[in-house]
């Protein structure tokens, strides 16, 4: 899967961005602020979450993160490869650190969400 | 420098400067440079001196001869530990005792109390700032800005000058490596760090935080008050019967260590390693046949180990290496395995 550009995803306020063809990833300044990510826990393919429900983990050294689902939706492919080697997460979070796949259930849901821009504003106007 | 500030009981502390990871590497390969100044300093001195403290803690005091240092438990009547601390003999009937932050104001009071009628003094130093250089090259670090430091023993403590500055330097840490700790009031010890930091910086010295320092105490199942040790937990629960010097008379909580130690332990601490799931975090519930057995009371991601660990204390007939549990945290499930302690061992380095 190429990388995502930013500018393409939504954000939201817990820091997971969603792109346009409904892949899911943590957004960079997350991955910044968690630092080393040593464990990621991904939903079953199949799971349905509705958005705002926890649907993955990413464990630093010292603590545990809860990842929602940014929209609602079915997971339809999950990456593999962050479970094997969780510093994707660190080094590539819109690209191999992807986490899943989810296949929207209403694309309305996300116009809620922030834009790339807002979101920057969002994390630098306060500590998140 | 930067980094990531906590509170720690009333200390802001650095949890972090770079990762956790990459400070953890630094000090288990080059070296790494920690602030301390959040423990306590608590000076004992006077003719009564050893006997008192003879009669406070575990271990025996006269192991720590003149410039030695021993490390000790101070518990209440119970046998429950009210800290864990080192004992150092800085100077004819004087003693150092590095004391844990969150048990300061506990054990001065301990102290005093027990210190009535008795021909001592007990001082704490309020302006004592500490920090600990540790990592293999961290004695070649040390050398170069006083080169009589690296003829320290194991577990000695001397005071030495680096230029115009006096400070206490002592060979321990809490690390599992090689390394000395420093002790002088914050002033000093501001020209230490910095000459440290100096001498340091061609041989891959890193500024090292809270985090490192927890995971590498966890990789060799060195205790932390609050976690494996409190004042429900005694000394042989905890695995630590050798911080217990029987031969050396009596001190408080030895009749009921003694009790326990005949009844034989209903509970003990145990090392595991995460299998599946996650990492096991402090109050994660242990489960061995569905049933709640045990309290994680440390766990980690090691990364000397690339793996999770922790310590969890359980029924003594659980505490068996091979022994498989499952552990609960909030509402996630992880397996486990006990294993041997401590996890990480210093690799020995081949002879030449």
């Amino acid at each position: 899967m190429s990388d995502k550009n930013p500018n393409d995803c939504r954000f939201t306020k817990s820091h997971e961005w969603v792109a346009v063809d409904g892949t899911v990833g943590l957004s960079d300044h997350a991955q910044k602020e968690i630092t080393d990510v040593v464990f990621v826990e991904l939903p079953k393919v199949g799971k349905e979450f509705k958005a705002g429900e926890a649907a993955a983990v990413v464990e630093s050294v010292k603590a545990a993160f809860d990842i929602y689902a940014p929209v609602s939706g079915k997971v339809t492919k999950v990456n593999n490869d962050v479970v094997k080697n969780p510093a994707l997460v660190n080094q590539s979070p819109y690209g191999t650190g992807w986490l899943f796949h989810i296949e929207k259930a209403n694309a309305a849901e996300e116009n809620a969400l922030m834009n790339h821009g807002d979101y920057q504003k969002f994390v630098s106007t306060d500590e998140h | 420098m930067g980094g990531k500030i906590v509170d720690f009981h009333g200390w802001e502390l650095p949890v972090q400067f770079t990762t956790i990871t990459q400070e953890h590497t630094a000090v288990r390969e080059k070296a790494g440079l920690f602030d301390i100044s959040h423990m306590g300093q608590v000076f004992v001195w006077g003719p009564d001196a050893e006997p008192f403290l003879q009669g406070l803690v575990t271990n025996d005091v006269r192991r720590a001869t003149l410039g030695k240092g021993v490390y000790a438990h101070l518990l209440n009547e119970k046998g429950g530990v009210i800290d864990d601390i080192f004992i150092y003999h800085v100077e004819e009937q004087k003693y150092l005792l590095i004391v844990n932050a969150s048990r300061r104001v506990e054990d001065v009071a301990w102290i005093q109390k027990h210190a009535a009628g008795k021909n001592v003094a007990v001082v704490e130093a309020t302006v004592g700032a500490a920090i600990a250089l540790q990592g293999p090259e961290a004695i070649a670090i040390a050398a170069r800005v006083c080169p009589s430091i690296a003829d320290l023993p194991r577990f000695g403590i001397a005071e030495f000058s680096i230029g115009e500055t006096k400070t206490l330097v002592a060979r321990t840490g809490y690390t599992g490596e090689d390394g000395v700790e420093f002790f002088a009031p914050a002033p000093h010890l501001t020209v230490v760090f910095d000459a440290l930091v100096a001498a340091g910086a061609s041989r891959g010295l890193s500024p090292a935080g809270l985090g490192a320092r927890d995971t590498l105490r966890t990789e060799v199942a060195y205790p932390l008050y609050g976690n494996e040790l409190d004042e429900d937990h005694t000394p042989l629960e905890a695995g630590l019967a050798w911080v217990v010097r029987w031969d050396k008379g009596d001190f408080i909580g030895r009749a009921a260590l003694e009790k326990q130690k005949n009844a034989g332990l209903a509970r003990k601490l145990v090392g595991f390693r995460i299998e599946a799931g996650g990492i096991a975090r402090h109050g994660a519930t242990v489960v061995v046949d569905g049933k709640d057995v045990g309290v994680v009371t440390s766990g980690t991601y090691a990364p000397s180990l690339s793996a999770a660990i922790g310590l969890a204390y359980v029924p003594a007939a659980l505490a068996t290496v091979g022994q498989k549990f499952q552990i609960r945290q909030g509402t996630r499930e992880m397996s486990a395995i006990a294993v041997k302690l401590p996890f990480y061992a210093k690799p020995v380095p081949a002879k030449a």
